[in-house]
């Protein structure tokens, strides 16, 4: 695309903060994804969102941001620090996604870092969803810690699984005794391969245990997070659901994308000017801190962003006494959240 | 002597004025307090369901406030609550304390009942007529106090400044902890009515409505349901909680005093799916008021319970069925001491934008 | 009552009785009632893995292993009975209940097989209305194309004694004065169940221990030696659990004590508490709790066990015993 070009449209950021990754998206007037960002988070949301602001500042610099959406489990500190327009929750912004690419999608697959979805959709409408955040088991960062364990880098699970033909059961209902229930198969004499595989089919085992008990699971099937790039994931999804699996091209940055989507739909509906800080705002500095308010027995804890030295935004306790006090900056998001 | 009680939800304010009219000196645990929760949580067995950590953990406190005396009761039902009892005696007793245990029966709790348990209590004893009294005005204001958050309800997903319902009822809590007596305490529950009623409201907001069914601590104590109501309500949602403390006293203590019993409206729509009246608990209320509020015409349910609730599985079990009937989400929502805020609060958010989107589809197709 | 409506008496010939929760301990006695009442009788058999797996498949993920096991046998009954029978058992006697699934159990596997064949139930509940037994009992005779008479007295001469029997049908083993004893605690068809229980019992006998359960005990004796409690009716397996706690804990052979728990059993959270604080307070004995559940493995299960064994003081004993 031309840089002239560039100039003359206008564009949407959708941001998912997530606890393993931080995805961004910049889209344009006709919904394309011009570019994405797809990094670990690493503990450090401010560092890897402001360090991914400055690249797009380098590259799209002179671009006109007409609206922004965040999403993810830190929605809300990416909301304050870049000023967003909308800030919503992962399901609505997954499905947002999917629908866009496919629209008579049905099952949304989705797995995270730390958590696992499943969305179930008909005629574009979010019909039923499930959510998991307790057991780790069914999610990347258990593939992650076993690939770590087992001294296979976690690209190349998925060939290994494919090479099995006699996948290990291994039991377990969190990662913790999946584990030891591994490291036992592996001291028994099994195969790479077949643990591997069995890995990859306990997760999904799990997985659909978990999210997809007594719920019909009806094609069209997408399959999005970073954990669909597993080749091995995809076939035991296959094998154990008998039907094909969709893989869209932006996988890993689904939330993100829907986010921008729903940024859009937003700036369509109100119309409304966008409270975008910009992207050379990155270079301010921010820091978090959490203050424990001895204001009432329930001692919550509560988080305060600064801004250089203003306070932009308090959240975290449950009486309102500090969230009450938030700067405009904030209000945008309550009204996001509330929308 | 020294009475100490545990939390459930709202009922410290009028048991509060009870004790006040009554004249008996009581200690009332800090409410809403991690603290007591946490102590709670630190000596209760593994697989108990969370009211019984809750509960133990205001007992504690209360014992270490100089309280020498605990006011509780167990129930008959199939239910662990039967035997909350026996273990929180066995427990306290096992960490050191001594105390007088006054053991109410639930499932009988007539003035008979109220009156055998308290009037040793009272050292210049109690007329039949003044306990009467007294007992009546505090079952008119657990049904105040509940209305009152009701109406809460009804305001906070319409208001016009997001807030201020919140800030209403913030000040209520914490003047309610002062008020002495029945009197004060329904002055001031009026002003607080009144504060609501002039809470701008938006008149065009068509908020989706949200039932709550489920286990009836959990449904009724904002502190071990992580404010549902108000969290939905901040989210725009009209929720309508069919298991409120008044609920418990109508069943309780109004329907052991009835002289004939009603046909329950709820264990009848049940029948549909269970085909008996009981299943412990509240479980059948839980199944019969998910159907009636399809029946009324509803956006959405969410079930609550805690982890390990032997009647809400059982009940839980057949609302799948529920839901398939009537086409109406009901999504359900298992507490306990480990669950993380933010994933129930995405959780909420979505099941609320989810409701929305067919909300909006089925205007947009009859429209 | 939807399932005892409108059908044709001659068509339920044979019935099934899945043998899980307490119709694992009682399966003779529906046997008999219903072939006294000239039905075939087709029991589920022991759980298989596959039995499991399909129970698995079929409920819902919240509710315990035994209530997946036994959806399971039911299942596996689909096909090869005219109807499945399933009582609701709310409480056998006075004073005593069960655990809330068993009174929602035929609606729950119900609409967990999608009402994919016939049910028959009857209403177990002395506790609370014993009425409702004959109610049901009746509306059975209808189904069966049976005098509501017949199949009364049928229920009152067979089933009923045998509900709250003095002698359980399953016992663990003879008892030898003098050998080192391990007491299984917990519900008969957990404790029973070789796959349930990952054959516990019989691990525990391989390693030289004599086994004894509740269930070795007679019932009066169990009864008897429940403390008293706050309430007038407790769980009924709670009730074996704690008087049968109680009387083992008295016997000098005992060496140790091994409660088997299935994951997130509310009975059991209770039940489990109360025994501790007695031996807290009372004989100190060694005490493990196993919970297990769909995804344990069995490797873990065992480690844990021989962990135990090795911890108890006359191990050494038995082992060199049993190399002799």
């Amino acid at each position: 695309m031309q840089k002239e070009e560039r100039m003359m449209s206008e564009y949407f950021l959708g941001i998912d903060v997530g606890s393993v990754s931080t995805d961004l998206v910049i889209m344009d007037e006709k919904e394309k994804i011009l570019s994405k960002l797809y990094l670990r988070t690493r503990g450090d949301p401010i560092y890897v969102l402001t360090e991914s602001m400055k690249k797009f500042q380098q590259e799209f610099g002179g671009i006109s941001i007409a609206g922004v959406g965040t999403t993810g489990s830190g929605r809300q500190l990416a909301g304050v620090i870049v000023g967003a327009d909308i800030v919503k929750n992962e399901i609505t912004a997954h499905a947002a996604a999917s629908r866009k690419i496919m629209p008579e999608v049905r099952t949304i697959l989705e797995i995270g870092g730390q958590d696992s979805k499943i969305i179930f959709l008909k005629d574009g409408v979010v019909t039923d969803f499930a959510m998991n955040t307790v057991c780790a088991a069914g999610t990347g960062s258990f593939l992650d810690r076993q690939a770590e364990r087992l001294g296979i880098p976690i690209e190349r699970f998925g060939e290994y699984a494919l090479r099995s033909k006699n996948p290990t059961r291994i039991a377990g209902r969190c990662a913790v005794f999946a584990e030891s229930d591994m490291i036992h198969k592996q001291q028994m004499g099994y195969g790479e391969e077949d643990i591997i595989a069995g890995l990859c089919e306990a997760l999904v085992r799990n997985y659909l245990s978990n999210l997809a008990k007594c719920k019909e699971i009806d094609g069209p099937i997408m399959f999005q997070g970073g954990v669909a790039a597993n080749v091995g994931i995809v076939a035991a999804f296959e094998r154990m659901l008998g039907e094909s699996v969709i893989i869209p091209q932006y996988y890993d940055v689904m939330g993100a994308y829907g986010a921008a989507l729903l940024a859009r739909q937003n700036y369509q509906r109100t119309g409304k000017q966008t409270s975008f800080h910009g992207f050379s705002h990155a270079y301010h500095t921010f820091r978090t801190r959490s203050i424990e308010c001895k204001g009432c027995e329930n001692h919550c804890e509560v988080i305060e962003v600064r801004e250089n030295d203003t306070v932009m935004a308090r959240w975290g306790d449950r009486c309102g006494k500090w969230s009450g006090q938030n700067a405009a900056s904030a209000t945008a998001v309550k009204e996001g959240t509330a929308s | 002597m020294k009475l100490t009680f545990p939390h459930m939800g709202n009922t410290y304010i009028a048991l509060k004025a009870l004790l006040d009219t009554l004249q008996v000196d009581y200690y009332v645990p800090p409410t809403g307090s991690r603290e007591s929760f946490e102590l709670g949580i630190a000596n209760s067995p593994e697989f108990m369901c969370l009211p019984f950590k809750k509960v133990l953990g205001d007992l504690i406190q209360g014992l270490n406030h100089g309280a020498d005396t605990i006011l509780f009761g167990n129930s008959r039902g199939q239910c662990r609550l039967s035997h909350y009892g026996d273990l929180l005696q066995n427990i306290l007793h096992d960490m050191g304390y001594r105390f007088h245990y006054i053991n109410l029966n639930f499932r009988d709790l007539t003035y008979g009942e109220i009156r055998n348990k308290l009037e040793p209590l009272l050292p210049g004893g109690i007329s039949r007529a003044r306990l009467f009294s007294a007992v009546s005005s505090a079952v008119k204001t657990i049904f105040a106090v509940d209305d009152l958050y009701s109406e809460a309800c009804g305001v906070r997903c319409r208001e016009c400044r997001r807030g201020d319902a919140d800030l209403a009822i913030r000040r209520f809590e914490q003047r309610a902890k002062a008020a002495k007596g029945f009197s004060q305490t329904r002055r001031l529950i009026r002003e607080t009515k009144d504060r609501l009623a002039h809470v701008p409201a938006n008149g065009a907001a068509d908020p989706v409505k949200i039932g709550i069914i489920g286990e009836i601590f959990l449904c009724s104590d904002p502190f071990t349901n992580l404010e549902l109501e108000k969290k939905l309500g901040n989210m725009g949602a009209l929720a309508v909680n069919t298991m409120s403390t008044s609920e418990w006293i109508r069943r309780h203590f109004i329907s052991a005093i009835l002289p004939i019993k009603p046909k329950d409206k709820a264990v009848r729509a049940a029948q549909n799916y269970m085909h008996t009246d009981y299943i412990g608990g509240h479980g059948i209320y839980t199944i019969g008021n998910a159907e009636l509020m399809c029946r009324d015409g509803i956006d959405g349910i969410i079930q609550i319970y805690p982890f390990t609730c032997m009647p809400e599985i059982t009940a839980k079990s057949v609302l799948n069925e529920v839901q398939l009937q009537n086409n109406v989400p009901i999504m359900t929502l298992i507490l306990d001491e480990m669950t993380a805020e933010t994933g129930y609060i995405t959780r909420l958010e979505a099941f609320v934008d989810m409701l929305q989107m067919r909300k909006d589809r089925v205007r947009s197709r009859s429209g | 009552m939807k399932s005892h409506h409108g059908a044709e008496p001659s068509k339920l010939k044979v019935i099934g009785i899945p043998e899980g929760l307490m119709i694992f301990e009682q399966k003779q006695l529906w046997k008999k009632f219903f072939e006294s009442l000239g039905c075939h009788a087709v029991c589920s058999g022991h759980t298989t893995k596959r039995i499991m797996n399909s129970g698995i498949e079929l409920c819902c993920n919240e509710t315990c292993l035994p209530v997946k096991a036994f959806t399971g046998h039911a299942a596996s009954l689909c096909g090869k009975a005219d109807c499945i029978f399933i009582p609701r058992y709310s409480s056998v006697c006075s004073h005593e209940k069960s655990c809330p699934k068993f009174c929602g159990l035929p609606d729950e596997v119900r609409i967990s097989l999608n009402n994919k064949t016939k049910f028959l139930e009857i209403d177990i509940d002395f506790n609370r209305d014993s009425k409702k037994t004959q109610k049901s009992l009746d509306l059975l005779a209808g189904e069966l194309g049976r005098s509501p008479k017949t199949v009364r007295d049928a229920f009152d001469s067979i089933v009923k004694p045998g509900l709250a029997a003095e002698v359980s049908p399953n016992r663990s083993c003879s008892y030898e004065p003098g050998a080192p004893v391990l007491a299984v605690l917990g519900h008969p068809y957990m404790i029973f169940d070789r796959l349930l229980s990952m054959n516990l019992i019989g691990k525990l006998q391989d390693a030289g221990y004599r086994v004894m359960t509740p269930y070795d005990v007679r019932r009066s004796v169990r009864r008897k030696n429940v403390a008293p409690f706050l309430s007038d009716s407790f769980f009924e397996t709670g009730l074996d659990m704690l008087g049968g706690a109680q009387a083992l804990v008295n016997l000098p052979e005992l060496a140790g004590m091994v409660y088997l728990s299935s994951f997130a059993c509310g009975i059991d959270s209770l039940v489990l508490e109360i025994i501790e604080h007695k031996i807290r307070n009372g004989r100190r004995i060694p005490f493990l709790k196993i919970t297990i559940d769909e995804h344990s493995g069995e490797a873990g299960f065992d480690t844990r066990i021989e962990a135990f064994l090795d911890m108890l003081p006359n191990t050494e004993s038995i082992r060199r015993e049993k190399i002799v």
